[in-house]
C-alpha cells in the first residue's frame, strides 16, 4: 500500500515510522499501527441511532446529550417501540429508507472517547462513556452495509423487511 | 515496548466515590486486577482506543503498551488507560475514576 498525503508526502508502506511521526505530528498524538477484529471507528459506511436512545442515555447521565455527538448518518425516531435502545435488537435485518435505499444492519456501534466531547465547545465529559461501557456494553447505535443505493429525504420512513 | 515487572502487591482505587484495595499479580493489567476483584471498572474494547478505562493515576508509575486514547494533553495531566497499564515501580500506586 503506498500512501499521498495531501501535502503531497509520498510513503510507500503504511508502517513507514516517517508516516506515523507525520501523523502524530498531526494529530498531536502518540500513534501507532495496529490490527484488530474489532469494528473500526470510521471503517462502516452508514451508521444509525435512535433520538430514543440518546434521550435515554441522557436521561441516565443526568443531562441533555447533543445527537451531534453520536456523528450518525441517520437520527431516527422508532414509533410504537418500548425498547428505546430497539435498533440493538436489528442486528442482521434489513431496512428500506425511503422509497429506494435498502440496509443491512451489520452490527453495534462500540462506541469511543468520541461522544465524550461537546460538539460546540469540545469540552470533555469522559463519565458518559463510563456510562455507556458500564450499562450498555459500550455500544450506542449500529453500523449498517447499503444493499441497494437510493436517495433519501429527512423525515422518510423507515420499514423493516 | 516491554513492560516492567510490578512491584506492588496491591493498589487504591477509587469508583463511585468507594475506595477499594486491589491486588494485583505479576502480569496483569489494573483494570484486570480491578475486574478480578469484582469491581465494575469501566472498560469495553481493552484494547487502549475506546477510552473507557480512561483514569488518573493520582500516585504510583505504570507503563502502558498503547495509548491509543489519550491526547497528549490527557498524559501529562496523568491520565492512563486502565486496561494497559501495569505498574513499573514499587511507588503506592492510587487510580482514581472519579476524576
Amino acid at each position: 500500500m503506498s500512501i499521498e498525503t495531501p501535502a503531497g508526502v509520498k510513503y510507500k508502506d503504511i508502517v513507514d515510522p516517517e508516516f506515523i511521526k507525520d501523523l502524530e505530528n498531526i494529530t498531536d498524538r502518540q500513534l501507532r499501527v495496529h490490527f484488530t477484529q474489532r469494528g473500526q471507528f470510521d471503517a462502516r459506511p452508514v451508521s444509525l441511532i435512535s433520538l430514543s436512545a440518546i434521550e435515554k442515555l441522557g436521561e441516565e447521565f443526568g443531562e441533555t446529550i447533543d445527537k451531534r455527538r453520536f456523528r450518525a448518518n441517520f437520527y431516527i425516531q422508532w414509533e410504537n417501540q418500548q425498547d428505546p435502545f430497539y435498533e440493538l435488537s436489528l442486528v442482521g435485518k434489513t431496512l428500506t429508507i425511503g422509497n429506494h435505499l435498502e440496509v443491512m444492519i451489520v452490527e453495534r456501534d462500540p462506541r469511543c472517547s468520541m461522544i465524550t466531547l461537546d460538539p460546540d465547545t469540545a469540552e470533555e465529559s469522559p463519565k458518559l462513556l463510563q456510562l455507556l461501557a458500564r450499562k450498555h456494553g459500550g455500544d450506542a447505535g449500529v453500523f449498517a452495509a447499503v444493499l441497494q443505493r437510493g436517495r433519501v429525504n429527512a423525515g422518510d420512513p423507515i420499514y423493516l423487511k | 515496548m516491554s513492560i516492567n515487572k510490578p512491584f506492588i502487591e496491591r493498589f487504591r482505587l477509587t469508583l463511585d466515590g468507594e475506595d477499594y484495595t486491589v491486588p494485583i499479580d505479576r502480569d496483569e493489567t489494573l483494570l484486570q486486577a480491578a475486574l478480578n476483584a469484582s469491581i465494575d471498572a469501566p472498560h469495553t474494547c481493552t484494547e487502549g482506543h475506546c477510552g473507557s478505562c480512561m483514569s488518573l493515576l493520582r500516585s504510583g508509575e505504570v507503563a502502558m503498551e498503547s495509548t491509543c486514547a489519550l491526547s497528549k494533553r490527557h498524559i501529562k495531566k496523568g491520565y492512563v488507560l486502565a486496561c494497559q497499564s501495569q505498574p513499573s515501580s514499587s511507588a503506592p500506586l492510587w487510580l482514581d475514576f472519579d476524576f
